[in-house]
């Protein structure tokens, strides 16, 4: 099928009735051959098999439950109103995760705005081997060597040519683990209530503007040392530990 | 499925903007899932045969799935008036498994006259052993 018509699910029995043809004579090589290419199967887990058991009822209301608030709160359909709680903790590590894993798929996205600086600049440091100043094009770049550091050893690894896959995998690092890092450092602090600075972490460009554009747009890594160096600061203030507050200092300057 | 259509339910509420109409990527995934589907009810139509499924059963099922299709059908009706589903995977699911009764989905009995036929009542409701071992490996 090239296209689909104007309906939201259209299945015409041509040429879909004849994949009911087909699957008569999978059953039936099935059960010739005693159900062998099915046998694993049997071995899946209680859930799994629940879900195939069920297959029509699961069909049905699936779709309710993944579209079913919203539309309740828009009232475009009558479904039972349910009280507003907050969001499982457990729910947001799920959606953490998944959105984590899509950056998965940017990996491979032809290079997009000034992202060729960082790979051109981490090729020019492994060529000329200078591992302290960053130079772009042979120039003085002034940037931290930072990120650089991090993404050599991974391009010699997965080869040079994949150089912006390594860059990239820094900086999807850096950005994934800030988040859990802030919740981890919060927790820690100050059960139940985040201290002002941190609550940038979840950043609105209205309430700190270079931060968030620094850690969005340039170089996630440094949002990840600065919200790191600030978490250590609060923990330090709070716990009155000197240790800390050199840790913090390392990784402001690591920011830096 | 579930993936599909999360992401259909993504783009409803504006969060996405894909083109589950037009992108190669989506109506390949689609015809997966709905060839997987119907190729399923073919397979489960002769596990049910070999279950010693009675018209009854045969009816019943197209029954509670046709309700289904209809009630598919009212519930886009309310959310899509323009677009509704009007024949959608459920219907064809249910008209299908109708057609496909000539075909022979029992080697032993193509002589049949239909699932309308009263023939095969002797065979009885369905030996709960064999029931059982057929839905552990069915669809």
């Amino acid at each position: 099928m090239t296209e689909k018509p104007a309906t939201e699910d259209y299945v015409p029995l041509a040429p879909w009735a004849g994949f009911v043809a087909m699957g008569i004579a999978a059953g039936h090589w099935l059960v010739r051959s005693g159900f062998r290419a099915i046998g694993p199967l049997a071995a899946a887990p209680a859930w799994l098999r629940w879900l195939g058991r069920h297959s029509l009822f699961v069909y049905m209301v699936h779709q309710p439950i993944l579209l079913g608030r919203p539309v309740a709160r828009r009232g475009a359909l009558t479904l039972r109103s349910q009280p507003t709680t907050k969001p499982d903790a457990r729910l947001l590590w799920i959606a953490y995760a998944v959105a984590a894993l899509s950056f998965v798929t940017t990996l491979t996205l032809p290079y997009v705005g000034e992202e060729a600086i960082y790979t051109i600049a981490a090729m020019e440091m492994k060529v000329r081997g200078e591992y302290f100043v960053n130079t772009l094009y042979g120039t003085n770049h002034g940037q931290p060597p930072l990120l650089n550091w991090l993404i050599i050893p991974l391009a010699d690894s997965f080869g040079w040519q994949h150089v912006l896959v390594a860059s990239r995998l820094v900086a999807a690092c850096a950005t994934t683990a800030t988040g859990p890092r802030t919740r981890l450092a919060r927790d820690d602090a100050h059960p139940g209530r985040a201290p002002r600075r941190l609550r940038c972490a979840r950043v609105s460009d209205e309430r700190c503007p270079p931060l968030s554009r620094m850690a969005r747009v340039h170089v996630p890594l440094f949002a990840f040392f600065a919200f790191a160096a600030m978490a250590c600061l609060w923990i330090a203030t709070v716990k009155r530990s000197l240790p800390l507050v050199w840790i913090a200092m390392t990784l402001l300057s690591c920011a830096v | 499925m579930f993936v599909y259509h999360f992401a259909f339910d993504l783009r409803y509420y504006g969060v996405t903007s894909a083109d589950f109409e037009h992108d190669f990527f989506w109506l390949s995934f689609r015809a997966l899932i709905v060839g997987i589907f119907m190729a399923l009810v073919g397979v489960s139509l002769v596990l049910a045969e070999r279950a010693h499924a009675t018209p009854r059963h045969f009816w019943r099922r197209i029954a509670i799935i046709a309700a289904c299709a209809l009630l598919a059908t009212v519930a886009s009706r309310m959310l899509f008036p323009q677009t509704f589903i009007y024949f959608g995977i459920l219907h064809a699911i249910a008209v299908a498994s109708v057609l496909a009764w000539p075909l022979p989905i029992d080697r032993a009995r193509r002589s049949s006259s239909g699932p309308w036929s009263s023939s095969r009542a002797s065979s009885g409701r369905i030996r709960g052993s064999t029931r059982a071992r057929c839905r552990g490996s069915g669809s």
